[in-house]
């Protein structure tokens, strides 16, 4: 018999699309890719990339590996890896990522924290 | 040993030549076996549970995908293979890289199994997807979270195998989903608005909007309006429902070329 290997599962076969038609309330959480074109309310939570589209609104926290920006996100962001801001942008909270990009014309407004924190000189070397 | 379901459609003239190659070719592939000739009266989920007291290992459906889902929910759970040889039309065939008639018999013969999935309604199996032509539902997923249709939402289908036919251009992303996933202990839902209509060949050209992995889903009815869900084309249910994976719960014979 030609029992095939068992499906591993990989992230990219399971892409969300959340679209302008429907809203999201609560707990959301995705372990592939998830494009946002509408409404999510609460919290935002996959181990892969974020596209959240112009128009798109987040009122959350939301943590990703990579995130690419160009709607509006009321929350803080946390990102394993790498956080891209388009002209489009409305950004309210604080950010933390380790590579971030910001084109002209996006709007963030909060703290921010690039980089592994032991990259970061401790206070009494500095002198 | 191989038990062979004839579909009740296939009793009509025009069909012996094609069971006449199927027979043959079975035989030749040495995968023949016992063959039950279902008819109105007969159900398949009976004389399914009625034979595998024997030692069937392999139930092969020559037919309908309606019978093809009707035997694959008899066998949820057990550990005999399905193989079907399409006769007729049939959806699954393509999704499952099955040719029509005699030459599925190969397919059978090749025996590359693959364990999927089932769907569980109400507490009742299903093999294909759940279709709910209305938006005016409350939907709370896994438990977590809820999901709110606007107006501009028609229907809301849930799928465990069957055409998903769900694409994405846009300038950063690009997805193209043909066939649900029956393997990956989730189930698709879609949500679509409005047909629109092209002009000028006035072609209805279906919108989907969103696309969702859960492993569990609750449909509650908002208003007072009774809805309907069909179940594989087939049964109808009325909300509210609870729905659910099972995984690994079937063993399908697929060609190489599947989608799931």
């Amino acid at each position: 018999m030609a029992q095939e290997k068992e499906h591993k599962f990989k992230p990219e076969d399971t892409q969300t699309v959340i679209g302008a038609g429907v809203k999201v309330e609560g707990k959301f959480m995705a372990i592939g890719d998830v494009v946002l074109k509408g409404e999510l309310s609460g919290t935002l939570d996959t181990e892969s990339g974020l596209y959240l589209e112009e128009g798109a609104f987040i009122n959350g926290d939301m943590t990703a590996k990579n995130a690419s920006l160009a709607g509006a996100i009321k929350g803080n962001i946390k990102a394993q890896d790498r956080v891209a801001l388009t002209k489009t942008a409305k950004i309210k909270g604080d950010l933390e990522c380790q590579i971030l990009s910001i084109e002209a014309g996006a709007i963030f407004n909060g703290r921010c924290a690039i980089g592994r924190t032991e990259d970061v000189i401790p206070e009494e070397k500095k002198a | 040993m191989y038990l062979y379901l004839y579909d009740s459609f296939l009793v009509e003239q025009k069909y012996r030549k094609t069971i006449d190659q199927i027979e043959t070719r079975s035989t030749d592939l040495g995968i023949n076996g016992r063959t039950i000739r279902l008819t109105i009266l007969k159900n398949a989920r009976e004389v399914i549970k009625d034979n595998l007291r024997d030692e069937i290992d392999t139930v092969v459906v020559i037919g309908s995908d309606k019978l093809f889902s009707e035997s694959a929910i008899a066998l949820a759970g057990t550990e005999v293979a399905l193989g079907f040889i399409p006769v007729g039309e049939s959806t699954l065939a393509d999704i499952l890289d099955i040719p029509k008639s005699v030459e599925a018999c190969d397919v059978v013969s090749g025996r590359r199994v693959q364990k999927i999935d089932l769907g569980r309604i109400n507490g009742q199996y299903f093999l294909n997807s759940i279709q709910i032509d209305s938006a005016k539902v409350s939907i709370k997923c896994d438990d977590l979270y809820q999901i709110i249709p606007s107006g501009s939402i028609k229907s809301i289908k849930i799928t465990n195998l069957d055409w998903l036919n769900f694409t994405l251009s846009e300038p950063d992303i690009t997805l193209e989903k043909r066939a649900s996933l029956a393997k990956d202990g989730l189930l698709e839902v879609i949500f679509s608005k409005r047909p629109r209509v092209t002009f000028p060949l006035f072609k209805k050209i279906e919108q989907k909007d969103s696309l969702f992995y859960i492993r569990k889903i609750q449909f509650h009815v908002l208003g007072d309006r009774e809805i309907m869900a069909q179940v594989d084309n087939e049964r109808i249910l009325k909300l509210p429902l609870i729905i659910e994976v099972i995984p690994n719960c079937l063993k399908l014979i697929v060609g190489r070329g599947h989608l799931i």
